[in-house]
């Protein structure tokens, strides 16, 4: 018996370690959230207005699928959110239908008319979806961006980039709207479990809020940062700094399989075929993670890597697969923040290189790597 | 003295695990049910009666339930139940909930005084 128990503390030791064991390639970095968005916790809204998110995917309804499960997302971290139906009902009711003009709304005029401390606007550019009768899975991509309605400025900042797959399940709510409705709202509910999963992964790593017994005490939580998840390849490295340059290997810009690099003119249009993609990682449902920096960079073809965000009237570049603080982009890697350069409309400046290094070199394939130009390092406190 | 081992033991597992695990479960704040489903139906097929009825009747459920456990209501739930009241045509009991909403959530004052004005032509 004491036998039995000492082994399975034993096993229970091994198990705690190799439970969230990483891959030799796959240091990730924590960040504080108060490191992470530095400006948040000043103004630290209490109530947050949705705005209806601006769809460039050709799924009509992703924009809606994924702004009506958010509500629940946010409030279950403790913020008041405005009531989205009633919201969508003003906003017809003045004659704004669409996502574009309601976002071209001055923060200031919002402001006004719902006393909201803060404005999330939300950028969907892919919403890739796979519907079958025994499991669908949807493919998110979306950059999300959270305004102080007072100063205008932007708190907090994000990008999704999650696959979700659910299974026929026994759900309830499945059962009954089957039996209601039709098939174009069956398959809809199984899209309100993905959408609800992939805002989830939005806020979870997201500031208190003030309904929550923990409001303001979170600065200090951290927010894991995954790189590469890939097992070590030859010729795939995390980003390093080398110099005043951070250098980045291939897969990290370009997919294996894109036909032109991220940077330069935009790949051809087409839907994204990740499930196909062997770079791919699939990610269980419920499992759908807060990328920052490099592995959603394996998926190609996405028609426009660049968006527009206006501030106080101005007009800012972006770059979907950047963070961004106060308009400037950056990587987390190896426990810092790196700020690196753009031009002056905002576009990533990088440029290529042959790789001589014979480890890092790939065996297959151009050996190409990528590097950019840093601007500043702002160091993190939090270790693992 | 073994014991006090062993539970120094179990104790260190313990926070190990803990070291490594993502994200402790909180419990949640608030009653949802099937809101998610009810309401994403809603938004996007609302113009029909059956699926405007079970919103309704999710709302109104979700309102009871959480009232009889003494736990407040999410954020936006009661005006919502307003205006599925108002677009059930029964006004006055719509004006109560939107009322209540303010109440609860003091930050939603300026816009709901906003929509019974408009609904209402009068101020609250």
């Amino acid at each position: 018996m004491k036998k039995n128990i000492h082994a399975i503390l034993i096993l229970c030791f091994f198990s705690s370690l190799f439970g969230c064991a990483l891959s030799p390639n796959q240091a990730p970095t924590l960040i504080s959230k108060i490191e992470y968005a530095p400006g948040f916790y000043d103004k630290h809204p209490k109530s947050i207005l949705v705005l209806p998110a601006i769809n460039t995917t050709s799924a009509a309804d992703a924009a809606d699928q994924f702004r009506y499960t958010i509500t629940k997302s946010l409030a279950e971290q403790g913020y008041y959110v405005f009531p989205i139906h009633l919201v969508d009902s003003f906003f017809k009711s003045e004659n704004l239908p669409d996502a574009e003009l309601i976002s071209n709304i001055p923060v200031k005029k919002l402001k006004e008319i719902f006393q909201a401390d803060a404005i999330l606007f939300i950028n969907i550019f892919n919403w890739d979806t796979d519907y079958e009768i025994a499991s669908s899975s949807v493919d998110v991509g979306l950059s999300y961006s959270l305004i102080d309605a007072n100063s205008e400025e932007e708190i907090w900042q994000g990008n999704i980039f999650s696959n979700s797959s659910l299974n026929a399940s026994s759900n309830d709510a499945i059962i009954f709207l089957v039996s209601l409705i039709d098939v174009a709202v069956n398959s809809a509910v199984k899209y309100t479990d993905l959408a609800t999963e992939a805002n989830t992964v939005a806020a979870n790593n997201f500031p208190y809020g003030v309904y929550r017994s923990d409001y303001h005490k979170d600065q200090n939580e951290t927010i894991v940062i995954s790189e590469s998840t890939k097992p070590f390849v030859r010729g795939v490295y995390n980003p390093k700094i080398v110099g005043n340059q951070i250098r980045v290997s291939k897969s990290f810009v370009e997919d294996m399989s894109a036909t032109s690099d991220m940077f330069g003119p935009p790949a051809p249009t087409g839907s994204l075929k990740l499930m196909a993609n062997n770079n791919f990682v699939s990610l269980p449902y419920s499992k759908a993670h807060h990328v920052v920096n490099s592995d959603y960079l394996k998926h190609s073809d996405f028609n426009d890597y660049y968006y527009y965000r206006t501030e106080n009237g101005k007009k800012y570049l972006r770059h979907r697969f950047f963070l961004y603080e106060e308009n400037k982009p950056f990587f987390i890697t190896e426990n810092k923040k790196v700020f690196i350069h753009t031009d002056d409309m905002g576009k990533i400046l990088y440029s290529k290189h042959e790789v001589t290094d014979f480890w890092t070199r790939p065996l297959i394939g151009e050996p190409i790597d990528y590097s950019f130009e840093i601007d500043r390092i702002v160091n993190l406190s939090s270790k693992l | 003295m073994i014991k006090n081992m062993y539970f120094i033991g179990i104790v260190f597992v313990m926070i190990m695990s803990n070291g490594c695990a993502q994200k402790t479960i909180k419990p949640p704040l608030y009653l949802w049910d099937n809101y998610q489903y009810t309401s994403s139906a809603y938004g996007m097929y609302g113009e029909k009666k059956e699926i405007l009825d079970r919103h309704t009747q999710e709302v109104k459920k979700i309102i009871e339930q959480s009232e009889s456990k003494n736990q407040r209501v999410a954020p936006g739930i009661y005006a919502e139940y307003g205006q599925l009241l108002y677009e059930n045509n029964k006004k006055e009991e719509a004006k109560q909930y939107l009322l209540l909403e303010k109440s609860t959530y003091p930050e939603s004052a300026h816009f709901i005084d906003l929509i019974i004005m408009r609904l209402y032509g009068e101020k609250s």
